[in-house]
């Protein structure tokens, strides 16, 4: 049946038709997006504010929450493949996190993302304080916080301020305390940077997280081996 | 004409379809209450306004593209009210494009009624007429021409529910495409990249269709880049229609 | 090969439909070789899910053969100038509901190509000649099913054409009804067209149609005048005579299929066949018994008919 399709005169002036639309299309497409290769149409100036967009999310802001953070990775995966520039991510997580406070790692991988490959460090700083207002219950945040200060911006004092926030909360890691200790003991800075660098590298999944991880333990003098000894 | 009589017999029966009033007085409702919700500030709620209200009247007439659309031979195959039809001297060209120009022509109807709720919203929020929103909602009306293309084209071959989840799919597709062509990059191969381009082009690319930042911000996009987004959802919608002709062309009427 | 003076032609013309997740593949259609004269009434028989409404979208290029040709007057189903000539009448027919009747044969007409003066001219002396001249503007829904089989037909006659084929044209439809369709099926052969209708109601096949056509498990039984097809069974001839003496008759040996019944004062005998009858017949002659009527019991369609769905379902036969 199908293969006597195109069998009479109109079918066959259709299919002719069908061809040279698509063909057109594609044409006019393809030049659309050789136009399009600037524009950005990012701008976070047209980013609706979350508190205007609940009344239509008829409660479902968990939901919206999730389909912002994906498209917020979208934003950063493009960028990260053209041109490592994230103007607009602050917002862009601002957005998620007030429909969902809790969503942990989005001020994790937010912070990340800012700080480490956006050179944004304030404004990871920002993010994290704001999760750590609507968590006061989590380690992750202050921890975060602790590593960031200590690392990117060797602000030792309050570096030790969120450690030791981090050092009182439940189930946080061993290494806390150890990083409490020095600090206050003014010692082994060094030391204690490595360890936060391979703690770092171990414990993310990103490859080019690890690549900075290896980078500075590198201009630290240290090596990584592959099991993650020193 | 007898497209011509196809199309307002389709017309004036999706008029009767209780889905179809329940989908606009929804949107309209929607519409109003934005405004609602906006303080009396001018300046940033106007936008919201005119930003929520496009989305709107974008989403409902989507969802009464898809739900009209998928109906559309279906119905008239499961009534037999087709097999009457078709023994008239037609082609069963004509009958889908009839058929298609009926719901044009409920969707022109939809989206002029929303979009006057919408003009007249944003003329008391901003102090003026914003003539440039006339140019979105022609884009979404192009847009929304397509999404009916792409109905049709799956109810003249497959059954409603099958129909619904691959147009709804290609919607989304067609929202991200330009995203997904980025991993064209990421191969080396020429023979996997053109194959990627070829299935880009393929799927519809709604982004065309798309200017809302620019307009709602005070802007115009150039004329030429109108023109051509004008032209690839024609062309474009042109091809979808065709292809379904072929479709239903030759298959068996049970 | 296709003449132009057949109205509907087909050569081994076959169907496979696909059923079921496995998509089996099953003949609905056997070979069938059919032809229908102009100016013709036939019936098309046979018991349901034959495969005669099947037929008949294959006629009208509702569904496309799997093997073998199909033509009407002279043409393909799918060409336009055809199908302006032609009428078609579907089983159980659905219209748009919200329309009414005037105004759905007025749809009909445009789509026919109908200016508008020919179609005025033509809807209400057309609603009038199936009889539901006074719902004419009722909407659709409304109607009952015998006035959805009225308008049905109407929309089928709306273009004159010179042939018109119907599927079950009677169901629905009371006594009277049957009997008003019939009528005008009588008068469309009268103006000179062609009739082609299928039905499992057997009277009406008898009344109205010059030929017949017999379609059992999607193979064509028999086609032929339904006259004829019955002559050919004739089940018995009976003959009554006048009253005799029963063992003057047994004497004559004669080659009876049954004893000699006493009714009425007379006597009824039964012979199975023309040479049977000849015998008797003289030998009655040459012993001066008087004969009162010679009668061949024909079997009826409707014998006929159970016999051969019996046969073809391979069931014994039922009674004789």
């Amino acid at each position: 049946m199908a293969k006597d399709l195109l069998k009479t005169k109109i079918d066959r002036g259709l299919g002719l038709l069908l061809l040279l639309s698509f063909l057109g299309s594609w044409l006019v497409a393809a030049d659309l997006d050789r136009r399009n290769q600037g524009r950005s149409g990012e701008e976070s100036s047209y980013l609706i504010p979350a508190e205007r967009l609940r009344p239509f999310l008829l409660g479902y802001d968990l939901l919206a929450a999730d389909f912002f953070w994906l498209e917020t990775v979208q934003y950063v995966g493009k960028h990260l493949l053209t041109d490592r520039e994230f103007p607009h991510l602050y917002p862009r997580l601002i957005r998620v996190i007030s429909l969902d406070p809790h969503f942990l790692e989005v001020y994790r991988m937010g912070a990340l993302f800012l700080a480490y490959s956006g050179g944004q460090v304030d404004a990871a700083i920002l993010l994290l304080k704001k999760g750590a207002a609507s968590n006061p219950e989590r380690w992750e945040i202050p921890h975060d916080l602790g590593i960031l200060y200590y690392l990117l911006k060797k602000d030792y004092p309050s570096a030790l301020y969120w450690l030791e926030r981090a050092n009182r909360l439940p189930s946080r890691p061993d290494y806390v305390s150890r990083f409490v200790a020095r600090l206050y003991a003014s010692t082994g800075l060094r030391e204690t940077a490595i360890e936060m660098w391979v703690r770092i590298h171990d414990q993310t999944d990103l490859d080019w997280v690890k690549a900075i991880a290896r980078r500075e333990l590198k201009k630290l003098g240290a090596y990584l081996l592959e099991e993650g000894g020193r | 004409m007898k497209v011509l009589a196809i199309s307002i017999n389709t017309f004036k029966e999706a008029v009767r379809d209780r889905i179809l009033y329940t989908l606009l007085i929804f949107a309209l409702f929607m519409i109003g209450s934005s405004a609602l919700l906006a303080s009396l500030s001018t300046g940033q709620d106007a936008k919201i306004i005119q930003d929520l209200g496009l989305s709107c009247i974008s989403i409902f007439g989507t969802l009464i593209a898809v739900f009209l659309g998928i109906g559309l031979v279906y119905k008239e195959i499961e009534k037999r009210t087709l097999y009457v039809l078709i023994s008239k001297p037609i082609h069963r060209a004509q009958f889908i494009l009839g058929k298609y120009l009926g719901l044009a022509l409920v969707l022109l109807t939809n989206v002029a009624i929303m979009g006057t709720g919408l003009l007249l919203l944003s003329r008391i929020y901003l102090g003026e007429w914003p003539w440039r929103l006339l140019v979105a909602l022609a884009f979404t009306l192009l847009e929304l021409l397509v999404i009916t293309g792409l109905a049709i084209l799956f109810s003249s071959f497959t059954t409603p529910t099958l129909s619904a989840i691959f147009t709804l799919s290609l919607f989304l597709i067609g929202h991200l495409s330009p995203d997904l062509r980025l991993f064209a990059g990421r191969f080396s191969r020429p023979a996997a990249r053109l194959l990627i381009e070829l299935f880009y082009y393929l799927l519809p690319n709604f982004r065309h269709f798309h200017f809302e930042s620019l307009i709602i911000n005070g802007f115009l996009p150039d004329g030429i880049v109108l023109f051509q987004s004008a032209c690839y959802g024609l062309l474009y919608g042109a091809a979808l229609l065709l292809l379904a002709m072929l479709a239903f062309a030759r298959r068996d009427l049970k | 090969m296709i003449v132009d003076t057949s109205a509907i032609f087909t050569q081994d013309l076959s169907k496979d439909f696909r059923f079921g997740f496995a998509m089996r593949k099953v003949r609905v259609l056997h070979g069938l070789s059919l032809e229908v004269k102009r100016g013709e009434i036939f019936g098309y028989l046979g018991p349901n899910g034959a495969g005669k409404t099947t037929t008949i979208k294959l006629l009208m290029g509702l569904i496309f053969p799997s093997s073998g040709e199909v033509s009407l007057l002279g043409g393909r189903a799918e060409d336009p100038q055809v199908k302006s000539r032609i009428g078609f009448l579907p089983e159980n027919p659905y219209f748009y509901d919200h329309l009414t009747g005037s105004e759905l044969l007025d749809y009909c007409g445009r789509l026919l190509g109908m200016d508008k003066a020919s179609r005025e001219a033509r809807i209400l002396p057309l609603l009038e000649e199936v009889g539901i001249r006074e719902a004419a503007h009722t909407p659709l829904r409304k109607y009952s099913k015998g006035m959805v089989q009225r308008i049905g037909l109407a929309q089928a006659l709306i273009n004159n054409p010179e042939l018109v084929i119907l599927d079950e044209p009677m169901s629905g439809l009371d006594p009277i009804g049957r009997k008003e369709i019939r009528d005008l099926i009588l008068s469309l052969k009268d103006l000179g067209k062609t009739v082609f209708f299928s039905t499992h109601i057997l009277p009406d096949v008898e009344m109205i149609c010059d030929r017949v056509g017999i379609l059992m498990k999607g193979r064509l039984q028999e086609v032929g005048v339904l006259e004829e097809m019955l002559e050919a069974r004739i089940r018995s001839i009976e003959i009554t005579i006048e009253e005799v003496d029963l063992q003057a008759l047994s004497r004559l040996d004669l080659p009876l299929s049954l004893p000699p019944l006493q009714r009425g004062g007379k006597i009824l005998l039964s012979v199975r066949d023309e040479g049977a009858l000849q015998h008797v017949l003289s030998g009655l002659i040459a012993e001066g018994v008087r004969i009162v009527s010679v009668v061949p019991q024909k079997e009826t369609l409707e014998e006929y008919f159970l016999k051969e769905v019996n046969l073809s379902s391979g069931r014994p036969l039922e009674g004789r």
